[in-house]
């Protein structure tokens, strides 16, 4: 038993490859805002700590928050579309890992909604708290605590999804994070947001300053080539410890070719940095962003790969599972005939109505029988009229339920009740 | 189909839905789909008798529904899938196989939508008047979009209609639920938007140079809106199946309260003419006697709370109508359970459990199976409370044997005989330990 549960009986609403497909393009998008809203929050919360008094990074920092406004919310819906789609695809391996942290798992709601809020409260007291800087830092500063906790979450579940021989001894969300790869590639992660604040910056700087000659553009410009520059040389030690602790199983041919591929951009994504930040140059930074839009459709790949080596034997498994349940359903329907329309009598629709609530001769739910045959002995259609509209009689006990039966049914379980007949 | 379980303590994982899911249904009526119409509306109004004031007002309102939909309203709203996912792994990925497209459809609106949002209330003094405006009629209608592609998914799940026969798209989007549920809920974020309104013009300090007029404006909004809200929720419980209208009168928040059940149907009116009438004192005489300012705003949430409770309780037993069961076993499947026995395609259920620990603990693990979707141990709706029904195990395992007849929103016990008398046993106990 591995415990891959057994597949859901409709069909894909498309080809597996183009959703798939459509899965690492979302993806791409929804994690490109993310790391804007958290390196844009990281950069406004230190900038403004730093910069005390510099106005510079007084500025810098504040106009910073002002794009994490819009990214931060575009992050959050981007995602829906991948959410759906790895819910689409790998419905049970997806799924199963996320009951199996759902106490982490669902934490994640409630603590973006506070880090949102927080970053709206950081935004809106900018001049109001200006005398109290510790106390307007410590809302952007809760932020970043949360947004440096909740792709933990993520990159457990999205790891337990892949090892399903391991669902049998890891236990909630701690031993998840645990498992191999997890916090390297977290760490992988958080890097790569500070080259992608960095360069986002360097465009937008770029772009806002383009009919100005105010220096603060200038800088501000040069400061995020350098940050992006430096964070994407870190990788060097970070995507290579990513690297060697994958699961094992996750290695092949394709997963190296698309890794060395994606390499030889990374190198020339360095090269055109150096470029633009030696020269100031509007083409090389230009040509950074390209190149690097490409790293992370093939680094998006890799991570395919990946999933799909981890899964491919598992998954044999599973299906092989589902086949034999759906075999077996199907032959078992085959001569199965549903209870037919049968005109039960008083007794057996008591039985199926009644019993659950009343005794023959004490008080459950409702009164007992005995009680009732007294109190209706000469009145059978008053019977029959509580029975189909019920009342509340005794205080002390629920309201009847109105039964889901017609006018003859209920003749036939007064009746019933009346005769006293058991 | 042997997902895990998932189980909360106290609430139970149903509550935990309803929490999320009313919130997202606030905001996202309120906030984005009718909030968008009540503030292009209202900028309207003030572009139109040049009142800066009023235009300054619309733009404070706008700023707390942009605040509330781009964080509590989205988060909200991935919630709904991050809970229903966790505790309707089956029914959410069956819905998602049948309307995938249509999500990925209200997916693109959805980012359009917090964009327009963004651009709306980020660019208020940055654009010329009328452009804004114009743009703020692309958001109302894009809003609006969201709502017209969820009714249809949520519709489905109620009355499925020819998709049980044909299994296609547009069968089950288009279902006998469909307009009426659209038109009523179109009208609720209406009265939602200006319920918000009120109670954010109460805590705005600065604006007492248009209170009247604004006072008016919401007043005479609550007098058009709340009959058609009226009118089109009526229509909606007419189109409701007959199943489902005999347990509107069970849909109340717990099973305690079934006494009182002839309100619920009274409920709607109560409502709508209490708006009503908070909307005559309103237009003519622009005060609030501060309570106006959050009674339509509480009023509405117990409407929402309602009407979702009555939607969600409408389809019971099923998750999905005729086909699915809310604890995630398929309605062919159930009497194939009843067959070869619940537990033999069971091992979830089993964890922490030990499967050699005889009678009781099989029947902890088909009440995890069969029933921890809706019940907890002793919380809300906690299946050890009802002592009455539990009171001895030949009782229960007679009301097993009718659980589907005598409770009808019930789905029907799948299982065999000895399965069927370990859960009894498991219950009995469970009860009669205090």
């Amino acid at each position: 038993m591995t415990g891959i549960p057994i597949d859901i009986p409709l069909p894909l609403p498309g080809p597996e490859g183009v959703l798939k497909g459509l899965l690492v393009i979302t993806f791409i998008v929804h994690i490109l805002f993310v790391g804007l809203m958290v390196g844009g929050a990281y950069w406004s919360v230190i900038f403004k700590a730093l910069g005390k008094g510099d106005p510079f990074y007084e500025r810098l920092a504040r106009e910073t928050l002002s794009t994490v406004t819009v990214n931060k919310s575009l992050a959050v819906v981007l995602g829906v579309a991948p959410l759906l789609l790895i819910g689409l695809v790998y419905t049970r391996y997806w799924y199963t890992a996320n009951m199996m942290t759902v106490g982490a798992f669902l934490s994640i709601i409630w603590l973006v909604i506070v880090a949102f809020l927080a970053l709206y409260v950081f935004k809106y007291s900018w001049d109001t708290l200006a005398d109290r800087p510790m106390v307007h830092l410590s809302f952007g500063a809760l932020a970043c605590a949360i947004f440096a906790f909740v792709p933990l979450i993520f990159l457990a579940n999205i790891n337990l999804m892949l090892l399903p021989y391991r669902w049998g001894t890891t236990r909630g969300f701690i031993q998840a994070v645990l498992l191999p790869n997890v916090l390297a590639r977290y760490l992988h992660f958080m890097v790569a947001v500070f080259a992608m604040i960095g360069f986002f910056a360097a465009i937008y700087f770029w772009y806002q300053g383009r009919r100005s000659d105010d220096a603060f553009y200038l800088r501000a410009q040069r400061l995020g080539l350098t940050w992006a520059l430096a964070a994407t040389l870190l990788q060097g030690v970070f995507g290579t410890l990513n690297f060697i602790t994958l699961p094992e199983g996750a290695y092949s041919i394709s997963l190296l070719i698309h890794l060395g591929a994606a390499l030889a951009l990374v190198a020339a994504v360095c090269i055109a940095l150096i470029r633009a930040l030696q020269k100031n140059s509007g083409a090389a930074i230009v040509a950074s962003v390209v190149l690097l839009g490409v790293v992370a459709v093939l680094m998006s790949t890799v991570r395919h790969v990946v999933r799909e080596n981890l899964l491919r034997e598992p998954h044999l498994v599973a299906e092989q599972r589902t086949r034999e349940y759906q075999a077996s359903l199907a032959s078992f329907l085959q001569t199965y005939t549903p209870e037919g329309v049968v005109a039960l009598g008083g007794e057996e629709l008591f039985k199926r109505y009644c019993t659950s609530c009343h005794a023959r001769d004490r008080q459950l739910v409702g009164p007992s029988v005995d009680y009732m045959a007294e109190k209706y002995a000469s009145r059978q259609q008053d019977m029959v009229e509580f029975v189909l509209n019920p009342m509340k009689v005794n205080p002390e006990l629920p309201r009847m339920p109105k039964p889901p039966i017609g006018k003859d049914e209920a003749d036939k379980i007064v009746e019933y009740i009346l005769s006293g007949s058991t | 189909m042997d997902f895990p379980t998932v189980e909360v303590p106290l609430i139970g994982g149903r509550m935990l839905i309803a929490l999320v899911g009313v919130i997202h249904v606030l905001i996202s009526h309120g906030c984005a789909v009718g909030g968008s119409f009540f503030l292009v509306l209202l900028e309207y109004k003030s572009i139109r008798q040049k009142n800066e004031r009023l235009n300054e007002l619309a733009y404070r309102v706008a700023r707390w529904f942009f605040i509330l939909t781009t964080s509590v309203g989205a988060l909200t709203g991935v919630g709904i899938w991050f809970t229903t996912n966790m505790f309707s792994p089956v029914g959410i990925g069956s819905l998602l196989r049948v309307f995938f497209w249509a999500w990925f459809v209200e997916w693109i609106v959805f980012v359009t939508e917090i964009g327009l949002v963004a651009v709306y209330y980020l660019s208020w003094y940055r654009m010329s008047r009328s452009a804004h405006l114009k743009l703020g009629i692309v958001y109302v209608v894009t809003s609006f979009q969201t709502l017209v592609i969820i009714v249809g998914i949520l519709g489905f799940q109620l009355t499925p209609g020819k998709w049980l026969d044909s299994q296609t798209f547009w069968d089950g989007f288009f279902n006998p639920t469909y307009l009426p549920q659209l038109f009523s809920r179109t009208a609720l974020s209406a009265l939602l938007a200006c319920g918000f309104s009120l109670f954010i013009f109460a805590c705005l300090r600065g604006f007492r140079d248009v209170r009247s007029e604004f006072l008016r404006f919401s007043g005479a909004f609550l007098l058009v809106i709340s009959p058609i809200y009226l009118f089109a929720t009526f229509a909606y419980y007419q189109v409701l199946p007959a199943r489902a209208e005999s347990f509107i009168s069970v849909a109340l928040v717990t099973l305690q309260l079934t006494q009182y059940a002839q309100w619920s149907q009274a409920f709607f009116f109560v409502v709508v003419a209490g708006l009503f009438l908070f909307g005559l004192v309103l237009y003519f005489m622009q005060r609030t006697f501060a309570v106006l300012s959050v009674a339509p705003f509480l009023i509405l949430i117990c409407a929402v709370a309602q009407f979702e409770r009555v939607r969600e309780f409408a389809r019971k037993p099923y998750v999905i109508s005729d086909y699915l069961y809310s604890n995630g076993i398929g309605k062919a499947e159930a009497p194939f359970m009843s067959s070869v026995g619940a537990m033999r395609y069971s091992t979830w259920a089993w964890r922490g459990l030990d499967p050699g620990g005889g009678e009781t603990e099989l029947g902890h693990m088909l009440f995890r199976l069969e029933c921890s979707t809706c019940h907890t141990y002793r919380g809300i709706n906690g299946v050890f409370n009802k002592r009455a029904i539990l009171s001895s195990e030949e009782a229960t395992v007679q009301f097993l044997d009718n659980v589907q007849y005598s409770h009808p929103y019930m789905p029907p016990f799948a299982g065999t005989q000895e399965e069927k008398e370990a859960l009894a046993k498991f219950l009995v106990e469970g009860a009669t330990k205090k």
